[in-house]
């Protein structure tokens, strides 16, 4: 069976999809934006936090700007954000983006009745199979990436420091360090949900139970356990499990 | 490799060969255009697009030296695509969003035909089963070839024809009716 036994994609369409790409700015605005996010995370990978005592102490380093990029490039666009508007445009969307997954929640209210109302109990049992799984292995699943491309399952999951978290130091320069480690936990539970590892995000909430029982991140620890959970239970029903 | 590109797609993204030191810049540069319309055009909405490109290229940073130069990279990124789009739509946040949502404000439409054309192919490509909403993307929008298709999504290559088929045919279908839908 070769390519030409697809008929030539018709004119209409071709004309239709033709004008649908040219809507798509070639300079995409978003596309600056994303990289220093990228790149900030992976320059953290390769350097990471020297203090990763998680002892709340006060934070030593009395550097307002710890801002680990060491790109003296003027970037067209700043590297963090050094106002509290655009701080707080980033922390809304670690927010969003934690509770971004498996429903919409109208806000605490809606999240906290349809967590108590509609899923206690389902999230009871799945909680009881994910420690049990929690030791095993992390399986994968069906890989859509073709043979010659690594899984992304083969590369280290080393918990992601957030793009987001070591985007705003600045805004967090008066909360307590410990807020800074919390949000980087829950936001590589976060990270790990994207991907789909749903028993990571687990371990990585986990973790946050340990250190931050109390902690400030609570709501958003337990909503991304809800939709963990529920992405678990998905996977095993589609594992046939 | 070189692929066979069908429509104006072909000019922005670009087939890179990069050398040892700046390969991920370098790739990301050419690339992000592609792989932020692939997403998008996958269903990732464009709230969540920042985040998940972001994953996205985190991953691909990470597998970078995977990636056999001497083949195109636009295959290689696209099963990244295909993959994170997946995930992503299984966390089902997305389902019954508004289409103002799933295209946003689509501010870098520079006309309004072309806007129109988006409004228009984006209603399509959410009433599309994603299989063939992915075989459609790849191939008629994006000029992946269907042995190409196939090695992303682990399908025989009669399958890819089928789904391509089939994708074309519904497309019509859909379009067909917001035409007429439009035209009232």
């Amino acid at each position: 069976m070769s390519e030409e036994e697809l008929e030539r994609l018709p004119e209409d369409l071709a004309n239709l999809f033709a004008r649908e790409s040219e809507s798509y700015d070639a300079d995409d605005p978003l596309a600056e934006s994303v990289l220093s996010r990228v790149t900030r995370s992976t320059t953290l990978r390769r350097n990471p936090d020297p203090d990763p005592d998680p002892d709340p102490d006060p934070d030593p380093d009395p550097d307002p700007d710890p801002d680990p990029d060491p790109d003296p490039d003027p970037d067209p666009e700043p590297p963090k954000p050094t106002t509290a508007a655009a701080a707080k445009k980033l922390l809304a969307g670690s927010v969003i983006a934690s509770l971004a997954f498996g429903g919409a929640l109208g806000g605490y209210a809606g999240y906290t009745s349809g967590y108590v109302a509609g899923s206690h109990a389902t999230s009871v049992d799945a909680i009881a199979s994910v420690s049990a799984a929690a030791s095993q292995p992390l399986s994968t699943g069906p890989s859509i990436v073709p043979s010659g491309v690594a899984s992304h399952d083969a590369v280290p999951r080393d918990p992601q420091p957030s793009a987001l978290a070591r985007a705003t130091p600045s805004a967090e320069s008066n909360a307590p360090a410990d807020l800074r480690r919390e949000r980087e936990l829950i936001d590589a539970a976060r990270a790990a949900l994207v991907r789909g590892n749903a028993k990571e995000a687990l371990s990585l909430l986990g973790s946050h139970v340990q250190k931050y029982p109390r902690g400030q991140l609570i709501m958003e620890r337990e909503a991304l356990r809800k939709h963990a959970l529920k992405e678990l239970a998905r996977q095993s029903a589609d594992g046939g499990l | 490799m070189t692929i066979s590109h069908d429509g104006s797609v072909a000019a922005v993204t670009t087939v890179v060969e990069v050398g040892a030191s700046s390969d991920f810049e370098t790739v990301f540069r050419a690339n992000f255009p592609f792989v932020s319309r692939t997403l998008r055009r996958l269903g990732v909405l464009e709230c969540d697009l920042a985040d998940v490109a972001q994953e996205l290229f985190i991953t691909v940073h990470g597998d970078l030296s995977a990636w056999d130069r001497a083949r195109s990279i636009k295959p290689w990124l696209a099963a990244y695509c295909l993959r994170f789009a997946s995930n992503y739509r299984q966390l089902a946040r997305h389902r019954g969003a508004p289409l103002d949502e799933v295209i946003g404000h689509a501010s870098d439409a520079r006309h309004d035909d072309q806007l129109e054309a988006r409004q228009t192919v984006a209603r399509m490509l959410e009433a599309l089963d994603f299989d063939q909403r992915t075989a459609l993307v790849l191939h008629d929008m994006e000029g992946l070839t269907a042995p190409e298709i196939a090695a992303i999504t682990k399908v025989p290559l009669p399958t890819v024809y089928s789904r391509v088929r089939l994708a074309r045919e519904h497309a019509r279908h859909i379009i067909n009716k917001v035409d007429q839908g439009g035209a009232r």
